[in-house]
């Protein structure tokens, strides 16, 4: 009888196709994976699965009598902004941003905002910083600057809106902190208080990123302190940025409590409310069933994993930046139903579809298959949900495998998933110039052909020959860094919270890793990593000697299909 | 005698204001020279002068940005109605900064 196992995870879903024969080893005819094509245990998830087992008919010539499953855990994933309700309460205080790649002069301005145009009547008393809008040509502008200072004009600072700061410089005054490319600089409230301030290249802000200092500079009253703290934090780490008061009347009452506007609160398995401590450590799987607050509201929680993002040790501007958004890697598993789903996969195989095993029984014998193993005992499954720890007595789940690194490095490189996706497991290098690229480890190589002029001074993603660019300013050494935090606090953490939740593994044990995320090396070295102390044998799968750690499931489930005598 | 670090070598009709902008925008030395002849000629007799290996060449129609160790194709190039964005492009090609997106459009 021709049958598939067929594992479908959150992000992948693996096929196995065997014949199978009374008294026979099954005779492996195919195996493969694609993405899934649905949440995890909907119906949706049937389309792929349907592909697959189109894919195994064309190759084999025939359909597959019966689909094997295991059962199902539906898990979900999301990255938590938790600085987002913090930039809605800056927004009613403060303008504040970075500014400007090419700003010009150095030092920090403070006064009223006006239109260069203003600079034309009697000069006023007070400092103020001249808004040049893009339709102001720069010898114009720097024209109109020197005029008003000749005219008694306190001019401290300058925002342009297009991106001529050096040229004003030039021509007006090369000291004087000018900031450009302010997209939207014809809409600052003119009138408002402002600060500017330009760094020598190389460092970062130093004044409007302290939060005193800019509250004296915006002409902060002690109850603002909030908002300038607010403020600073969101310019920290820059080279040039600038502030500006939101008129009063423009700004709404922000004296609400925003600690009690972001928490996120979790239920106990006893019913007991706690406040999520972002910097705790998360309690052991089963001990959460619900949460509730900014995350929103869940039920039936299997597990709760939350960490911070990473931070590179020695990038304080880049710490500082990343303190500011507050994110917050958070991952759920929920309990999840399967049934319409083994009835849309039945549907698709003459036989129809049966569940043949637990999950934990098919992983361990698709484990055992790897050469050298003999038996696999403890099979940790890194798939792109959970973490699953699969053993005789079944398998422990735990919330955060995979997608959530992918939602960590998509949160540190300020990109989408599917970019993010890739730099996870890719090579990154930065190009120095059109023919040199640095390594993650710090080593040079001479490219022949030059480099794309977008890769060019970009941290890129090594694929295969190509370079793709990152938007992110970090040398591949902090980059790496980061990846590898990443994965070390998601996965090897996991890893380490399902073997404490069944009572430890005994020393000198083999574990196996399988998974799509064991197939990335890095993973398997930062879980061995994570687990030295333990002594354990820790191995990557070799399904079948053939398919890596993967389909590990799949290929158990028609091992289990041939075990129970089922033929 | 210190070699330039960027030579521009511009035809009749290419936009030398422009050009010097964007370069002192982003804080580069341009040396700019007129001479006869084609965009892509004229950079690549440019960055044979130039000290950084970079030339620029322009004529009515186009600019072009030519590396002395790659002379057989633009590395850069755009049409003459933007020649402050190419300019601020290869600029940052010199100094080793990152691009913008989209420097020709």
């Amino acid at each position: 009888m021709l049958v598939a196992g067929v594992d479908v995870g959150n992000s992948t879903t693996e096929i196995a196709v065997a014949r199978t024969e009374p008294g026979r080893e099954p005779e492996w005819l195919f195996v493969a994976r694609r993405p899934t094509t649905g949440a995890k245990g909907s119906e949706a998830c049937a389309e792929g699965v349907a592909e697959l087992l189109a894919a195994a008919e064309r190759r084999v010539g025939e359909r597959a009598h019966v689909a094997l499953l295991a059962e199902l855990h539906p898990v979900e994933t999301g990255l938590v902004e938790l600085g987002r309700l913090e930039e809605l309460v800056l927004e009613q205080t403060a303008i504040a941003r970075p500014a400007s790649d090419t700003p010009s002069g150095t030092g920090v301005g403070a006064g009223t905002l006006l239109a260069v145009d203003e600079l034309d009547g009697a000069p006023r008393a007070e400092p103020v910083v001249p808004v040049i809008v893009a339709r102001v040509d720069y010898d114009d502008a720097a024209g109109r600057l020197r005029e008003a200072r000749a005219g008694g004009w306190n001019i401290t600072a300058a925002i342009v809106e297009a991106d001529d700061a050096v040229l004003i410089g030039n021509r007006f005054d090369r000291s004087l902190p000018i900031v450009d490319e302010v997209a939207d600089a014809a809409s600052l409230p003119l009138g408002a208080r402002a600060a500017v301030e330009v760094s020598e290249p190389g460092a970062s802000v130093e004044e409007l990123s302290d939060p005193l200092r800019l509250g004296v500079l915006l002409g902060f009253g002690p109850e603002e302190a909030r908002s300038a703290r607010t403020a600073a934090r969101a310019l920290a780490g820059h080279r040039a940025a600038l502030a500006v008061r939101v008129p009063r009347s423009a700004s709404r009452d922000t004296t609400g409590s925003v600690a009690t506007d972001l928490s996120i609160v979790l239920v106990g398995s006893d019913g007991a409310e706690e406040t999520l401590d972002e910097h705790a450590a998360p309690p052991p799987p089963g001990a959460v069933a619900a949460i509730r607050g900014s995350a929103g509201e869940r039920n039936g929680l299997l597990d709760v994993y939350w960490h911070t993002l990473p931070v590179p040790a020695d990038d304080p501007g880049f710490a500082r930046r990343l303190m500011r958004r507050r994110a917050l890697a958070l991952a759920l598993l929920a309990r999840g139903e399967t049934g319409g789903l083994v009835e849309a996969i039945g549907r698709l195989c003459p036989g129809g579809a049966r569940v043949v095993a637990r999950e934990s029984d098919a992983a361990v014998l698709g484990a055992s298959t790897t050469p050298g193993a003999g038996r696999a005992p403890f099979v940790l499954d890194l798939g792109g949900g959970t973490v699953d720890l699969h053993r005789a007595e079944g398998a422990v789940s735990t919330a955060g495998a995979g997608d959530l690194v992918t939602r960590i490095c998509a949160g540190l490189l300020g990109c989408d998933s599917a970019l993010a996706e890739r730099a996870k497991r890719r090579r990154s290098a930065r190009v120095e110039t059109p023919f040199v690229l640095h390594h993650e480890d710090g080593s040079r190589s001479f490219l022949g052909e030059p480099a794309p002029p977008e890769a060019l001074a970009h941290l890129c993603l090594v694929d295969g020959r190509g370079l793709v660019p990152l938007l992110a300013p970090l040398a591949p050494e902090v980059w790496r860094g980061l990846r590898r935090a990443a994965k070390r606090d998601v996965l090897a953490r996991n890893v380490r919270r399902a073997i404490e939740a069944v009572g430890g593994v005994p020393a000198g044990e083999l574990v196996t890793l399988v998974g799509g995320s064991a197939s990335d090396g890095e993973v398997v070295d930062v879980v061995a990593a994570e687990l030295a102390d333990l002594d354990l044998a820790v191995a990557r799968g070799d399904v079948l000697g053939r398919h890596g750690p993967r389909a590990a499931v799949a290929v158990g489930l028609v091992l289990a299909f041939v075990g129970a005598g089922d033929r | 005698m210190t070699a330039d670090p960027v030579v521009a070598l511009l035809a009749d009709g290419a936009p030398a204001s422009a050009l010097a902008a964007g370069f002192e925008e982003e804080g580069v030395p341009l040396s700019v020279r007129h001479a006869p002849g084609e965009a892509a000629a004229l950079a690549r007799e440019a960055a044979g002068q130039a000290a950084l290996g970079l030339g620029i060449g322009g004529d009515e129609a186009r600019l072009v940005l030519i590396l002395a160790a790659a002379p057989g194709r633009p590395y850069l190039e755009a049409p003459v109605t933007r020649g402050r964005s190419f300019a601020q492009a290869a600029a940052r090609v010199a100094a080793r900064r990152p691009l913008r997106l989209r420097y020709d459009s």
